[in-house]
């Protein structure tokens, strides 16, 4: 693929004019995101974005990378506030094919830039690459988005070769919606495509929405669950949740509960892009490490 | 002698055959369920079985919530039926599920120690409050069933409201309480049915007691009096039981809507006369139709069952049945005095244009040109740096808002006058709901959303109502409160169906949402400028239509006499009204009781005459939405509350002061 | 059955010759509701074992002075004594074995039996709990007998013409075993044969079994057939309490109705007959 053409082909389709005039390439662009993944990966890349949908809400779902102070709220993604990304007058709006429907009202602002990691093709992580480079070329971090990707590469490799040392179980990932239901994260999503780098087996192989992930009672989890399997819990889980699931004979009967082979994780963005994919992959690395021989 | 026959025939209690039926339907199901895992159910447990575990820890102990939770329900329902000798009440249509909902919620967010501390205790303030509330707005003795139900169902309404604003304030953590506000019966364990059981069994001997003093309640309250009974002290214990029952099932698996209508009223229909025999039936009656319901639902949902929430699809079965009842029950109270008098004014011309223009005018400058910063300071348009742009962008916004404000006000003077009804509004009887309707049935069936086909579809949905609520009053002449209550058991279903659409995850049912609390979020200057003009045209033909509205006024008779075509006139009338209505819909959602609001406004100003009324209701229409549009900007900012809810918020307590008013005045 | 009446009425005339004591009094009795006088009574003294009969205009403070009675309304100033007995110091249930009282128009009983509303009146003696004894059915079955409806009692009572419903109601306050019966306009939803009907069963009752009646009656004539004596209201006061005979040969009848009424002589040669000029 060569990413010269294509740019070229999108700067004539009337994309950000700094990217064609170098004369305009010191000052760092303004960025406004509607979208978390873009906004962990601008990050990363060291254009922080100028305003963020839901800033306020970025330490229960992301975490990591932190969130810098500057950074102002531009309200729910699908009614930001169209007067405050005025007024910051961004360079750029980043939206993805969820938020893209504000396109119009956007455009009135600033030139808007559509990333969309998740598609009808349900390759998550390998898009991602690809909207890693795009927005490195867009913020002008092209050299730094490529060195990032490189070190991401890295660093899969590095996780999956410590852990093809060991036997590797299934694993189910999962977020609590109630004390009754949950997420089920598979096929397609984020995590399954990080599974799939690291090569380990996803043990919720049954259908899932364009997300990439089903929302099902948790005897509809203990149903599809092999014996064998570890469980993998993501913060945030409600408070409410926890002393109820302790009471739950169907959940403490679950072969991975009694065995005790389930954690919980520190929040990892479930839609996100290499960044939020890494971290994931660090977690996983790290508890399995220690609890599989 | 036929008719004799007749009479001992209608006395033969058949309610123990239906009880059976049901019974018998709802163990098939059960049993189409169970019988797969049957032979390892029965087994003695000795490895680890997941279909074993989920037999007896989820299938079963969500059958036993729904035979507990059908028995309380319903008989919290027949408790009240009797004790306020009303066949519409209920604990869904008298608020008290409602109110023990909005509790939880608020619990939830402000208070977590105190659903920590007791759920139950949570759901009872709430449903207690609600009950208060709406025996507090409807006060007087002898009060008529469908307005004690209409003052409940305006309660809900209102706690309705507030939830969903809460909800879509703080979405991500509220996601379990959406699941949950339309009543899910899906258990993990036997904690909820066995705590229910024994909750339960205590508030049924209760009930028990009262059969005897609910018997002399039949008598009328002096008969009761002069047999030694207190009639207030027996109400008042039968209502507070009938309440707690309700939120201890409200609080343990949700809003199950209906039931506790359906089942009295499925019990007196069979034959179940007297208060016993009716308390007995309604309980067995509505525990097998809960039953039977959630059985099915399991069944045909299968691996979905868990998150199709019971309670929304008892509201879809049931909210029709609340209409047919409204249109079986005769007993209703004689036709209402005419709307209270008020002062009428003279007013000059020019007053009257100063009046009419002169505060939306102001309104409009003043919401363009206060706002607020990045950093949520406040601020007069100076110090946004963008300030060409933030006038592109707020004018759109408050134009649609005053627009969408006018034509839903110009529909309410419509509807209030042609109708003779002071309640009457776009909103109230419903047609609101159907543009709701119309717009989903556009975004799930035609999956357009080209503004044309939008506003076409919302016209249909809205006709339709209108021509529903024109049939079912023909004769009874569009009596205030039967077609008040005949709109909300309309929004009932529009809610109902849409909490059911949501649950599937399905993303266009967020668009749904969005529209349901009305946003000018939206307003391009495309949108903008087709209602504009189609407000200004409307405005101008209703205008040139005053005389034969006036005319209506006097009845068919006279009207006729005068030399009005009566139908083709009333018809052209309505479908103004219905067209108006549409096209607001989109702005403001069907639920921002603009349209009652602003047609009182102007005649509280002294506009009573129809031409004087349409125009300062106009301008009252407008201001109101142009306010609800700005605090819905700014009040939470950066986030947007959708201006739909805030002027809901404002309007619906506006509707239950009217209620209120109507009670003492007469 | 007028026959009857009138043979009855004969037997009985010198049975009750002997002056009766007071089964309820008034005195200083004051109601107001806001500016408004409902009831205002210096004195007065029902006697027991007899038909009272009340009289006057729409608004004239009948139906108060029985609701008094009946202990529905709530504020009472002056003093109420009730078989001797001050009414406030009555326990509800006590009292309502003494008095029994049926409202003016008694709502539709949707889906109640004859025989089981009859039942109903047994409520001040079992209770709510206690249990419906043999005695109880047996005062059931004789009201029901009583007042001539034991062949209705498996009916529902919505079903009955109006005529057959008030003597059902009637038979709950026999069964309520009460000495004084209160009735608020008994007869004024019903044609002239069911008014003669109730009117007749209430006084036979009255004379069988010695009960007090106090009835709100709006027919002058009615009154004077039925009572053995009749009170007057005029604007909450009393302005008359006399038997029928002297009542109706006073002036103060036009008093009572504020327009001209006369008396002429019943044609059947008993009692007058009053109409209007």
């Amino acid at each position: 693929m060569s990413i010269d053409r294509r740019h070229l082909i999108k700067a004539m389709a009337g994309v950000p004019i700094w990217a064609t005039f170098p004369a305009f390439a010191d000052s760092p662009v303004r960025i406004v995101s509607l979208d978390y993944a873009a906004a962990e990966t601008l990050i990363t890349l060291k254009v922080p974005p100028v305003g963020l949908q839901a800033r306020d809400h970025w330490h229960r779902w992301v975490v990591e990378p932190a969130l810098p102070d500057s950074v102002i709220n531009i309200g729910q993604d699908l009614v930001v506030n169209m007067e405050v990304i005025a007024s910051l007058k961004p360079d750029l709006i980043i939206t993805t094919p969820y938020t893209d429907t504000l396109r119009p009202q956007l455009q009135r602002l600033a030139p808007v830039h559509k990333i969309s990691v998740y598609d009808q093709a349900g390759t998550p992580l390998k898009n991602a690459y690809r909207e890693t480079l795009e927005l490195g070329w867009l913020a002008k971090r092209s050299d730094q988005a490529k060195a990032f990707l490189q070190a991401a590469d890295h660093e899969f490799d590095t996780i999956k070769q410590s852990l093809s040392q060991h036997k590797v179980p299934p694993v189910s990932l999962v977020s609590f919606m109630d004390q009754r239901h949950v997420r089920v994260y598979g096929k397609s999503g984020l995590y399954q495509t990080v599974l799939d780098r690291l090569g380990i087996e996803n043990a919720w192989t049954r259908p899932t929405n364009y997300w990439g992930f089903a929302t099902v009672g948790l005897e509809e989890l203990a149903r599809h669950a092999p014996s064998d399997m570890h469980l993998i819990i993501f913060e945030p889980v409600l408070d409410e949740v926890k002393p109820t699931l302790a009471k739950s004979p169907i959940w403490r009967s679950m072969p991975v509960v009694e065995k005790e082979n389930f954690t919980i994780f520190p929040p990892v963005l479930p839609f996100g892009m290499v960044p939020s994919a890494l971290r994931f992959a660090r977690l996983i690395r790290q508890y399995l490490q220690g609890n599989v021989s | 002698m036929k008719a004799l026959a007749i009479k001992t025939d209608s006395l033969t209690n058949r309610a123990p055959w239906l009880v059976t039926v049901l019974f018998l339907l709802a163990a098939y199901v059960a049993w189409l369920l169970l019988a797969p895992h049957w032979s390892v159910l029965i087994s003695e447990a000795t490895i680890y079985d997941v279909e074993r575990m989920i037999a007896l820890y989820a299938t079963l102990p969500r059958m036993a919530t729904a035979l507990l939770s059908g028995a309380a329900l319903s008989l919290s329902g027949c408790l009240l039926q009797i004790a306020l000798k009303n066949n519409l009440a209920s604990p869904t249509t008298l608020g008290v599920s409602a109110g023990a909902h909005l509790a939880l919620v608020l619990a939830s967010l402000f208070a977590p120690a105190l659903i920590a501390y007791s759920r139950d205790l949570v759901a009872a303030i709430g449903g207690l409050t609600a009950a208060g509330l709406v025996f507090a707005l409807v006060s007087k003795r002898n009060v008529s069933p469908v307005t004690l139900v209409l003052g409940g169902l305006v309660v809900s309404l209102y706690f309705g409201a507030a939830a969903t604003v809460l909800t879509l304030l703080n979405d991500r953590y509220l996601a379990s309480l959406f699941i949950w506000g339309a009543g899910s019966l899906s258990q993990q364990d036997w904690s909820i049915p066995l705590n229910l059981i024994w909750k339960l069994s205590i508030l049924m001997a209760l009930a028990a007691l009262l059969v005897r003093p609910l018997a002399i309640l039949g008598l009328g309250d002096e008969a009761a009096k002069s047999l030694g009974a207190s009639p207030g002290n027996v109400r008042l214990w039968t209502v507070a039981l009938a309440v707690g029952l309700a939120v201890i099932v409200t609080s343990s698996v949700g809003v199950i809507g209906f039931i506790g209508l359906a089942a009295p009223t499925l019990a007196r229909l069979a034959g179940a006369r007297t208060v016993i025999s009716q308390l007995i039936w309604s309980t067995l009656i509505g525990s097998a139709l809960l039953f039977l319901t959630d059985n099915t639902i399991q069944y045909f949902a299968g691996s979905l069952a868990s998150l199709v929430p019971t309670g929304a699809v008892t509201a879809l079965l049931g909210s029709p049945l609340l209409l047919l009842l409204l249109r079986k029950n005769k007993s209703l109270q004689k036709p209402q005095a005419a709307i209270e008098s008020v002062k009428r004014a003279s007013y000059s011309r020019t007053a009257m244009g100063l009046i009419a223009l002169l505060p939306p005018f102001l309104l409009l400058i003043a919401s363009i040109v206060f706002g607020r910063t990045t950093t949520g300071a406040w601020d007069i348009l100076t110090a946004m740096p963008a300030s060409d742009l933030v006038f592109e962008l707020r004018m759109p916004r408050v134009l649609s808002a005053a627009a969408a404000g006018s034509l839903l006000a110009i529909a309410g003077v419509i509807l209030q006058r042609l109708s003779g009804n002071e309640m009457a509004s776009p909103e109230v009887v419903g047609v609101s709901s159907g543009a709701m309707l119309g717009l989903a049935f556009a975004v799930f069936f035609i999956a357009s959303d080209q503004l044309f086909a939008l506003i076409l579809c919302a016209s249909v949905g809205a006709f339709a109502i209108m021509g529903l609520i024109v049939f079912m009053n023909r004769k009874s002449g569009f009596q205030a409160e039967r077609m008040v209550l005949a709109g909300i058991a309309f929004s009932a279903l529009l809610d109902a169906l849409i909490g059911a659409l949501s649950a599937t995850g399905d993303l266009r049912s967020l668009m749904l949402l969005r529209w349901m609390s009305g946003s000018t979020y939206g307003a391009s200057l495309s949108s903008t400028s087709v209602l504009i003009i189609s407000a200004c045209l409307l405005l101008v033909s209703v205008l040139a239509l005053v005389r034969w509205m006036e005319a209506l006024e006097l009845g068919a008779g006279p009207a006729r006499s005068l030399g009005v075509p009566v139908n083709r006139a009333r018809g052209i009338l309505f479908l103004m009204a219905g067209l108006m209505t549409a096209a607001a819909t989109l702005s403001v959602g069907p639920l921002s009781f603009i349209g009652l609001m602003a047609p009182h406004i102007a005649r509280q100003l002294g506009f009573t005459r129809a031409k004087g009324q349409i125009l300062i209701s106009a301008s009252a229409g407008a201001s109101l939405m142009i306010l609800a549009d700005w605090i819905g900007r700014y009040g939470y900012f950066p986030y947007e509350i959708p201006s739909g809810l805030i002027s809901a918020l404002v309007g619906t307590p506006f509707l239950m002061f009217l209620l209120s008013r109507r009670q003492n005045g007469n | 059955m007028s026959l009857t009446h009138r043979i009855l009425a004969n037997v009985t005339e010198h049975v009750r010759a002997a002056e009766p004591e007071a089964i309820a009094s008034f005195k200083d009795v004051k109601i107001e509701i806001g500016e408004k006088t409902l009831l205002s009574i210096d004195k007065i003294a029902f006697p027991s074992g007899r038909v009272s009969g009340l009289i006057g205009q729409n608004g004239s403070g009948k139906s108060t002075l029985l609701k008094v009675l009946a202990n529905q309304m709530p504020t009472v100033t002056g003093e109420v004594t009730c078989l001797g007995k001050a009414l406030h110091q009555w326990d509800r249930k006590e009292l309502a074995r003494s008095i029994a009282y049926l409202p003016q128009d008694p709502p539709p009983t949707r889906g109640m039996l004859v025989r089981e509303l009859v039942a109903l009146g047994r409520y001040p003696w079992h209770g709510a709990f206690g249990r419906f004894s043999e005695k109880d059915a047996q005062k059931t079955q004789a009201s029901l007998e009583l007042t001539n409806i034991s062949h209705l009692s498996d009916r529902l009572v919505d079903t009955l013409s109006g005529g057959e419903r008030q003597r059902a109601w009637i038979a709950m306050m026999m069964a309520q075993d009460a000495k004084c019966l209160l009735m608020d306009e008994p007869i004024s939803a019903l044609d002239i044969a069911h008014q003669v009907e109730v009117l007749d069963l209430v006084r036979n009752l009255s004379i069988k079994r010695g009960l007090s009646v106090i009835i709100v009656l709006h027919d002058i004539n009615m009154a004077a057939r039925y009572c053995d004596r009749i009170v007057a209201l005029k604007q909450g006061q009393i302005i008359a309490d006399a038997t029928p005979d002297d009542l109706l040969q006073s002036p103060l009848l036009q008093q009572v109705f504020g327009i001209p009424i006369s008396v002429v002589p019943h044609p059947g040669g008993q009692g007058v007959l009053t109409y209007v000029d």
